[in-house]
């Protein structure tokens, strides 16, 4: 799990005109992309 | 003073090997197991995975790794390397290196051991660094797609098909296991239907009531889970809740297919991602609980080194020594699947280049010493007992008298008493003829911390056992649908593009209940498989799963001779040689064999003779003879697949070599890292 503080930090330095996600939604953005692609588990 | 330490843990790896090779008929400690298997790892750790760092590729700190250049706080996170080492064991690691080994031990320990450790260092390991090197170099690339702009469009595809189709076979036997390990226990049942509950709890809590609370939801599900653990003793003691948790393993089979599509549609907080925090903290835990367990009891292995089965007329499964013990290990030694995780999460977190050798090549390593504590725990048990668990009922005749006079003609000493008395003291009903490995593998781990923590909990740590296989099982199952929708829909959209839209629900309400239809089909073929199904399914599973590797060690190869350093292409050319010999010798035999207990196509010619003279009902044995002929054309296309594969990498391979055609690579280019100084 990423740190939610740290992303702010990056989204107001690379991207400042960027809404800023609440907690919940950095989690639920994070997720998604977490088990959206490729395999997280083998066998 | 460096060169005097290495010496000695070389010295103590061969101390364990001779231990083990010198052994004749006088009892074999499970320590020197253990001792051979370490040492072995930290040798190759040291030195082979280094030169491959070194030598072959060149990694340097120098180099800024994609985590570092696209830093997005999100996927692209540079992340220290014992966390990612973590993430990336978690991922790899599941059911199949604890279920493989107990499966090959039929065969004596040793043969499967060798392989285990022998097979990891050279081919599994190596295989695992260079894709994880390959996409870190390629900012995070997936397998496919490396595969599509190294070798050609044709093996993309070809390894997208082959991913899913794997993936299918895959989820089918892990769903047999389960069936296998749950059918007729209440306790096992009730524990694991309560997961679902704990998962939704824990979801809402890490989603809605504490956002991003991973570990504390975490540990409190875990919690919950002992209780439920606990709790299923009451219910499988309870006459009026047994019979609610007593199901048929046809019942289990069709409950499991709804499970897994209804996972793979439900959003991921919900069901998924809380399932998949809950079962790795509890693989973790049992993991090291099981590792000290060992280390502390350093039981003795019952089982003999080698046993006569090795000739190809084994119970467990059909097959001689060569290649069958090298299919049957399958992921403690070398896996395919894991190329795609090591093309995936992975490469995008990796902070420094250098740290790819403890996180690539050292977490294989670690899978593979599970692997060896699933052999020990399997070496422990009384061979006769061994044979009880994982040798089908149709073969083993159905009293535990009848079981015993079978498995004594095998030669090996067991009394009915005996084979009663150890389902008594697991809080089961009866232990026989419960294929999969599963059982047999909780039957030894609960031997094993019975040995260490006293023998009153014996039932408890047995349903511990099974709690814990089956509940990562499960999370392989919901994750693999959900992949596979993924998959399914990717291809589809090259037909039809609204297919192609994730978000799309009836895309995607169509392509999980394919998928989910899919492996559920070869599931329930499994459950009405007169012989169990694992006979003719694991070993599918294992070839497939091996051919994947053959194709992501064309691509380490294709690789390596394009950063011009083709006189070390042996590295991934005598893997990948080996998993081929092995796997084609396998395939062919699975087919063809006129054996009808190896071969699918002479196990149909039989069951149409005996439809013929009348001994076999007309439905299932038109069934039977379609499933023969089904698995037989899977086998075919798998190999048809790689072949193709192989042939368009060796051309590829040959043209660069004539100079004619320069190595053209997809690599991101170079940025200096500013971690280095």
């Amino acid at each position: 799990m990423p740190d939610y503080h740290a992303y702010l930090c990056h989204l107001r330095e690379a991207h400042p005109a960027c809404p800023v996600p609440s907690p919940r939604e950095f989690f639920t953005m994070y997720l998604e992309q977490r088990y959206g692609n490729g395999p997280t588990r083998c066998c | 003073m460096q060169t005097l330490l290495w010496t000695l843990v070389g010295l103590a790896g061969a101390t364990g090997w001779a231990m083990l090779a010198l052994a004749r008929g006088e009892p074999v400690s499970a320590a020197w197991l253990v001792i051979a298997a370490i040492g072995t790892y930290l040798i190759a750790y040291r030195f082979y995975s280094r030169f491959i760092a070194d030598r072959v590729f060149g990694l340097t700190n120098r180099r800024a790794t994609p985590a570092e250049r696209l830093n997005n706080g999100r996927d692209f996170v540079p992340t220290s390397r014992w966390v990612l080492f973590g993430h990336h064991f978690a991922a790899i690691s599941g059911a199949g290196p604890l279920i493989g080994p107990v499966l090959a031990a039929q065969f004596g320990y040793l043969p499967g051991t060798i392989w285990i450790v022998f097979g990891v260092v050279l081919a599994g390991a190596v295989q695992d660094f260079i894709i994880l090197i390959g996409s870190m170099r390629r900012d995070g690339k997936s397998l496919g797609q490396m595969a599509k702009e190294e070798i050609g469009p044709f093996t993309g595809l070809a390894a997208m098909v082959a991913i899913l189709s794997i993936m299918i076979i895959l989820l089918a036997v892990l769903a047999l296991v389960v069936v296998n390990a749950l059918r007729g226990s209440p306790w096992g049942l009730f524990t694991i239907a309560c997961t679902i509950p704990i998962a939704f709890l824990m979801g809402f809590w890490m989603k809605v009531w504490r956002p991003g609370r991973t570990i504390e939801a975490s540990l409190g599900g875990v919690v919950l889970l002992l209780l439920a653990l606990v709790g299923g003793q009451q219910v499988a003691a309870s006459p009026t809740l047994a019979p609610l948790f007593t199901w048929s393993p046809l019942a289990l089979a069709f409950a499991l297919v709804v499970y897994g599509f209804v996972a793979s549609v439900l959003p991921v907080w919900m069901l998924l991602a809380p399932r998949d925090y809950l079962s790795t903290f509890m693989k973790i835990g049992t993991i090291f609980l099981l590792a000290l367990t060992i280390l502390l009891v350093l039981p003795t292995l019952k089982l003999p080194p080698l046993t006569r089965f090795i000739d190809g007329t084994g119970p467990v499964f059909a097959g001689k020594l060569f290649p069958f013990a090298f299919i049957t290990i399958a992921c403690g030694a070398i896996s395919g699947f894991h190329a795609l995780v090591a093309s995936g999460t992975t490469p995008k977190m990796v902070r420094q280049e250098c740290d790819a050798r403890l996180i690539g090549y050292g977490g294989m390593l670690m899978e593979s010493f599970v692997a060896v504590m699933a052999m020990c725990a399997a070496a422990v048990l009384d061979p006769g007992l061994y044979f009880a668990i994982n040798v089908p009922l149709a073969r083993l005749g159905g009293t535990a008298a009848a079981a015993a006079d079978t498995i004594r003609a095998w030669g090996f000493v067991v009394t009915p008493e005996a084979i009663e008395q150890l389902a008594r003291s697991m809080g089961e009903t009866t232990l026989l003829g419960r294929t999969g490995g599963a059982p047999s593998l909780a039957v030894g781990m609960a031997t094993l911390f019975g040995g260490a923590f006293g023998d009153h909990l014996l039932a408890l740590w047995y349903h511990f056992a099974i709690m814990f296989e089956a509940l990562f099982i499960l999370t392989t199952i919901d994750a693999g649908t959900r992949v596979g929708r993924f998959m399914l829909q990717e291809l589809a959209g090259h037909l039809w593009a609204p297919l192609g839209r994730t978000s799309w629900y009836p895309s995607a309400i169509l392509a999980s209940l394919l998928v989910a239809l899919g492996w559920g089909y070869f599931l329930v073929q499994g459950v009405l498989d007169p012989l169990g199904g694992i006979n003719s399914l694991w070993p599918l599973f294992g070839i497939s799963n091996q051919l994947l590797a053959a194709v992501a060690l064309c691509v380490g190869t294709t690789l390596i001779i394009k950063y011009r350093r083709a006189r070390f292409s042996w590295v991934t050319l005598l893997p990948l040689a080996w998993v081929l010999l092995v796997t084609l010798t396998a395939s062919y035999q699975k087919i063809f064999s006129p054996d009808r207990r190896i071969g699918f196509l002479a196990d149909a010619r039989a069951l149409q003779a005996e439809l013929a003279s009348g001994t076999l009902d007309p439905g299932p044995g038109a069934r039977l003879i379609f499933n023969d002929h089904l698995n037989a054309v899977v086998a075919g296309v798998f190999v048809v697949i790689v072949l193709a594969v192989i042939l368009a990498s060796v051309r590829e391979w040959l043209a660069i070599a004539a100079r004619g055609k320069p190595p053209v690579m997809a690599e991101a280019p170079f940025v200096e890292s500013a971690y280095a100084s």
